[in-house]
């Protein structure tokens, strides 16, 4: 029922692993595999461990192609709630929105990723963990989420995350550094008793700043202080947006690809980040 | 019949009703009976707000939410959303009737400089002026759009809330509303609708909730908790710290005199609860994303 999403606090296995040097992060894959291929040819020379941090569906064609990538090539996923609700084929993405448009539009591609997602990676997705946890050398621990440590579906905007905010969702879910993904818009934040939250956008779309290109980051674990890098990536858009046009995905989505600018389900959006895009 | 308590959850958004009860309009629906000459609750000054957001800060609250009445009739509310910015997103519930250019001026300087939004929320509660005028008095509605249009013109993206006397909002509803916005100018019209709780004056006006409109235990046990403000939500005034925004006239929703005091279950016992229950935690700006089959 309806807490299934809300995490029980401190319910979080210890990973017991030790990561040093360069982690890269990336999330909201909205069904992009160009854009994960890409990504599979550019992070190995910036970092040597790669993770997932969740909703490899959404709005892109041929789920299967994103989800038989990440298979093959073994990346470590976190479950988010669009993974969740496609892998307990559910009727909604449960984003949330209350805008009728908006969910008609998120409506119509949830409906094409659950209908081409097959039988055998549906049930890979709803296997997916909900948190994965390490440590690096100097003992600092990290937490990757998709949304927020206690929710699955929880936005974290930059403007919208204030410190003692962080400081608060980082000591109930005890870590040090924090990676999460779902808003598509990436930033970071560096507390000030060294703690760091990292926001590491999506694969899947543009930041909505009017660029082609999507970002990921790459968590630099091998100083004294944890830092992140955020990377512009860049994949074949143009065929990006054929292909979504092939599949007859609805247009609003396909603009966002060719344009850089989110042209739907806006009403999520704050009024700092909604100031930066078009509409 | 025992009402079932709502867990508190953490304190994610703090409300603070910074000028009590008092408001330059009187809307024949105002759910905590807002009027001019309404002295429940004297203002908050600059300094006790500061002291409130002090105690925030210790608890890690997410966002700062200004209410009244009417929080433009407080004379420093510029200078007071400036000191909550530098510390936490706010968003401020207004009627828009008061927002001259220079104050608009003022709040936009107070925002400039913070990583962290500022939302204004202007009550339109329909898109005829001729309707909203019956509801919220007489040139409330110009009075209004002319505020959204300085908002607008400082840099602002102002959220237009409106209360829906029907139970369904529909679609052309919203549109309408749009076209309205855009027709005044706003190039990213934002609307939010927000249920009728049946209390206050609106109770005198329809009646308020029947006897059976109740939570009960089996009710609760559908919802994820979040569904209630009050799991997450506190409202600091000049009289101590209430349970939800909705319910400051209830002696019974007073929760304290600290943030801490406060931080406790409470029972959902009033028929306003059902409307929570009905439509969700929709006082936050977005809904916040919750339901599930």
């Amino acid at each position: 029922m309806g807490t299934e999403m809300r995490y029980p606090r401190g319910h979080y296995a210890w990973g017991e692993r030790e990561v040093s040097g360069h982690v890269a992060l990336f999330g909201g894959v909205y069904n992009n595999y160009l854009a994960l291929a890409a990504l599979l040819d550019d992070a190995p020379s910036r970092a040597s461990e790669i993770y997932c941090l969740g909703d490899v569906g959404a709005f892109g064609p041929h789920p299967d192609r994103s989800i038989g990538i990440l298979r093959e090539a073994g990346v470590p996923i976190v479950q988010g709630n669009y993974d969740r609700s496609v892998g307990m084929r559910r009727g909604d993405c449960t984003c949330g929105y209350t805008d009728p448009r908006d969910n008609h539009f998120a409506a119509l591609s949830y409906a094409y990723t659950l209908r081409n997602t097959s039988e055998r990676n549906k049930d890979f997705l709803a296997t997916l963990p909900d948190h994965i946890r390490f440590r690096c050398p100097r003992g600092k621990r990290i937490l990757l989420c998709h949304g927020s440590p206690r929710r699955q579906n929880e936005f974290l905007w930059e403007s919208m995350s204030p410190d003692p905010f962080l400081a608060r969702l980082l000591g109930d879910a005890q870590c040090d550094i924090l990676a999460v993904t779902h808003t598509g818009i990436p930033w970071k934040r560096h507390l000030s008793d060294g703690r760091l939250v990292v926001n590491v956008g999506a694969i899947g779309r543009p930041a909505n700043d009017g660029k082609r290109h999507v970002w990921y980051a790459v968590l630099d674990l091998s100083g004294e202080a944890p830092d992140a890098t955020f990377i512009p990536l860049r994949y074949d858009h143009e065929r990006l947006a054929y292909e979504m046009r092939a599949e007859r995905i609805a247009e609003p989505f396909v603009e966002t690809v060719e344009t850089g600018w989110w042209t739907t389900c806006m009403e999520i959006l704050p009024a700092r980040e909604r100031a930066k895009g078009m509409y | 019949m025992n009402a079932p308590d709502c867990p508190f959850l953490g304190l994610d958004s703090l409300w603070i009703q910074v000028t009590g009860l008092s408001c330059n309009l009187r809307c024949v629906h105002c759910f905590n009976t807002s009027g001019p000459g309404n002295r429940e609750f004297p203002f908050l000054t600059r300094e006790e707000v500061r002291s409130i957001l002090d105690q925030a800060e210790g608890v890690g609250v997410r966002d700062v939410v200004f209410t009244g009445g009417e929080p433009f009739l407080h004379p420093d509310m510029a200078e007071i959303a400036g000191d909550t910015l530098s510390r936490f997103p706010a968003t401020i519930l207004t009627n828009g009737t008061l927002l001259a250019e220079r104050i608009v001026d003022r709040l936009a300087d107070a925002g400039r400089d913070s990583t962290y939004s500022l939302e204004v929320r202007i009550s339109l509660d329909a898109s005829s002026e001729e309707e909203n005028d019956r509801i919220r008095g007489k040139g409330s509605f110009e009075m209004a759009m002319a505020g959204v249009a300085r908002l607008e013109k400082a840099g602002f993206l102002p959220i237009v809330t409106s209360v829906q006397f029907q139970e369904e909002n529909s679609r052309t509803e919203l549109e309408a509303f749009e076209s309205l916005l855009r027709s005044r100018g706003i190039r990213k019209p934002r609307v939010k609708f927000l249920p009728l709780f049946r209390i206050g004056r609106e109770e005198k006006r329809s009646g308020g909730y029947g006897e059976n409109e109740r939570i009960t235990t089996e009710m609760l046990e559908l919802l994820d908790p979040e569904q209630f403000l009050c799991s997450t939500v506190r409202v600091a005034t000049s009289r101590g710290v209430w349970v939800c925004p909705i319910l400051v006239n209830e002696p019974d929703g007073r929760m304290g005199s600290t943030l801490e005091d406060s931080f406790r279950v409470f029972p959902l016992a009033y028929g306003a609860c059902s409307t929570c229950f009905r439509h969700g935690a929709v006082c936050a700006n977005a809904a916040m994303a919750i339901r599930e089959e």
